[in-house]
């Protein structure tokens, strides 16, 4: 199992689109992913899920994965955060 | 009460959500004869309702699919996209099949109950943007309920209605928007929930929150609607009516004057022939480039490739740019280096307290020279199919040293290519004049590039000291300003005197009468956003240039940046 702390950089927090493209990566991967937040825990493959997060801009995630291909997942997923899911808001 | 056959206008106010007047018989579509049952359903019926949810689901994200495959529009594609993610939602699916299997519900109740318990906890949330999405997710739970009692709510007759709703999904909305409905009147609906944003790109005027009563609306009743004020009025009198019309052949002839203009050739009144041309990012975007007959690309940007996938993905730009060259017939594509901050590379973590006046464009990319030459790999090789109409513009050059070492960089890499047997096409150098010492200098940088380009949104706020994203000082953040129109007279001077071309490409050019001083300083190349191209060719092909010199010359020398705006407003009018 891998954790990582990451942080929401998108303006408008993490809204629809970004959740929708987060999901999309997610479920390409094997392994169990899970978004800890504020100690609210949701599957991470679940955009009705990760949207009830309501994560502003700058709210801190844990990104927990768990599976065989979870450091790939975990590298893929966390590059979305950074590169702010590719979203202009 | 009115007796019936007594008609009375009646009056309704909403909230303004997509522009237009129209007018129409009303056509009801309703959601809410949902046909649920909270009974439990019979052991032996748990299969078959299982299967139900599943078929309901399964057909919904189906037509959301293929909606998908038919839009264009980036927008639309993404909110499809979310659409089809909810519909698939397995923490969604694993609590529709406990509700059937271990609570004994119908397969429309199990729906409608796991919708609604995500709804609650999004509605707890309490941040603005969700109040659209729970709208969105309310209209979609409809949809797929819908499904499940085999009902269609697309089956009304729908030509040239005004359509009367609660609410409509963005799929329902793409579907009626096939049979040409009039107009859209929304119980409920957020200026920004998906379906507006839909109804706004396809043109179709949209008022919600509008509360609308099926008593209102009788037999064969027709409606006016003016959705740019947000009014509805059901039964108007026959002046209303006329009025309304009128109105709405108004918009039709704007909208088919626009078709005309695209048929002139890009001339003066006078006869001085222009070029406008397309800002682009997305290969998505090469249809409104067509659409609007833009006369190739001005202005490449490249940083949102690079940012989506975080690293620099050679083979993916040179994809991109052979694309949109294969995509423009002959015309120049003009390709801009990365112009990003240096906090956005892989592996960087730092903040600038001025990232405007930091570590980024051209500064960045020298001191990061493999990604530099990735980039101008990329754009050799896509050269190398489509000679002579590649240029390489840098961003952000602030000194003439830049632009010596970024062209002893693209000799290198020359080198390089050839020595790997690759046939290489000379390709244009030219630079952004967006730092105020460039515009200062241009005289002795202009014989070193080949080409200025001028964007006009940096040199403004750099040259004003206004930063363009903060509302504070948005009044000091004027392009239209003396000491702007001076540098930009500096540039032109200067690429005249060494015989370069000079273009545009911020969002000046894409303000008609600014394009026009631009005309009437002599810089025929102007480059802006696709969807600015009709009004800018509708103002500079019916102007003259001795009328563009003068407006030039009123703007360069006012007394600032309001007189200019004035002056310019009244030049508009004049026109």
């Amino acid at each position: 199992m891998v954790r990582k702390k990451v942080r929401v950089k998108n303006k408008a927090g993490l809204h629809a689109r970004p959740s929708s493209v987060l999901v999309k990566t997610a479920s390409k991967f094997d392994a169990d992913f899970y978004i800890e937040m504020k100690g609210y825990k949701v599957n991470g493959k679940s955009i009705l899920g990760v949207m009830t997060l309501a994560a502003e801009e700058g709210a801190e995630l844990e990104l927990i994965l768990d599976g065989e291909d979870e450091y790939k997942a975990l590298e893929s997923i966390s590059n979305l955060f950074k590169t702010e899911f590719g979203i202009e808001d | 009460m009115a007796d019936a056959g007594d008609i009375i206008p009646i009056v309704l106010k909403g909230t303004p959500a997509s522009p237009g007047v129209a007018t129409g018989p009303i056509e009801v579509i309703s959601h809410r004869d949902l046909n649920i049952s909270s009974e439990p359903i019979h052991e032996e019926d748990v299969e078959s309702h299982l299967v139900k949810a599943e078929k309901a689901l399964d057909h919904v994200k189906n037509q959301l699919i293929e909606l998908q495959a038919t839009q264009d529009n980036q927008e639309i594609v993404g909110i499809l996209e979310a659409q089809v993610e909810i519909v698939k939602d397995p923490e969604l699916l694993a609590r529709v099949n406990q509700l059937i299997r271990k609570e004994n519900k119908s397969a429309g109740f199990a729906l409608y109950s796991a919708f609604n318990e995500f709804i609650q906890l999004l509605q707890q949330s309490g941040q603005d943007w969700i109040k659209d999405r729970v709208i969105d997710i309310q209209s979609l739970r409809d949809m797929i309920i819908h499904q499940t009692s085999g009902s269609d709510v697309l089956q009304n007759d729908t030509e040239g209605a005004v359509l009367f709703t609660e609410e409509l999904s963005p799929t329902e909305l793409i579907e009626f928007s096939e049979s040409e409905i009039a107009a859209i009147v929304m119980q409920h609906g957020g200026t920004t929930s998906h379906s507006v944003i839909i109804a706004q790109s396809l043109g179709i005027p949209c008022v919600v929150g509008v509360e609308w009563k099926r008593t209102q609306i009788g037999k064969n009743a027709i409606a006016a609607v003016d959705a740019t004020a947000g009014e509805i009025i059901i039964n108007p009198d026959s002046r209303t009516l006329n009025d309304f019309i009128k109105r709405e052949r108004n918009e039709e002839i704007r909208r088919l004057q626009t078709n005309d203009i695209k048929k002139l050739p890009n001339q003066t009144e006078c006869g001085e022939t222009f070029f406008l041309r397309g800002n682009i990012e997305f290969e998505e975007e090469l249809i409104r480039v067509d659409e609007y007959q833009a006369k190739g690309i001005g202005l490449l940007r490249t940083e949102t490739l690079f940012l989506r996938q975080g690293y620099f993905d050679i083979e993916r730009h040179t994809e991109l740019y052979k694309l949109i060259l294969k995509s423009t017939g002959s015309y120049p594509v003009v390709i801009r280096l990365l112009d990003v901050g240096g906090d956005k590379l892989p592996g960087k973590k730092f903040e600038e307290q001025n990232p405007f006046l930091g570590w980024r464009g051209i500064r960045m990319l020298l001191d990061e020279p493999l990604l530099l030459k990735n980039q101008l790999r990329s754009a050799f090789y896509a050269a190398s199919e489509f000679p002579g109409r590649v240029k390489l513009l840098i961003p952000m050059v602030s000194d003439m040293s830049e632009v010596k070492e970024v062209k002893a960089s693209i000799d290198l890499v020359k080198s390089e290519l050839i020595a790997d047997g690759i046939s290489i096409e000379d390709v244009p150098v030219g630079i952004m004049v967006e730092v105020p010492s460039v515009a200062l200098l241009a005289d002795e940088i202009a014989p070193l590039v080949d080409f200025f380009s001028i964007g006009t949104n940096d040199l403004t706020q750099y040259t004003l000291a206004a930063d363009r994203g903060n509302e504070r000082v948005s009044k000091h953040f004027n392009s239209n300003h003396p000491a702007i129109w001076k540098l930009i007279q500096m540039s032109y001077d200067a690429a005249k005197h060494a015989s370069i071309p000079i273009s545009v490409c911020g969002e000046m050019a894409g303000q008609p009468v600014m394009a026009a001083a631009l005309l009437g300083l002599g810089i025929r190349d102007l480059s802006m956003n696709p969807a600015s191209i009709t009004e800018v060719k509708k103002m500079l092909c019916h102007s003259r240039l001795d009328e563009c010199r003068e407006l030039f010359e009123r703007l360069l020398h006012s007394s600032g940046g309001e007189e200019a705006d004035r002056y310019a407003n009244y030049w508009t009018e004049k026109f």
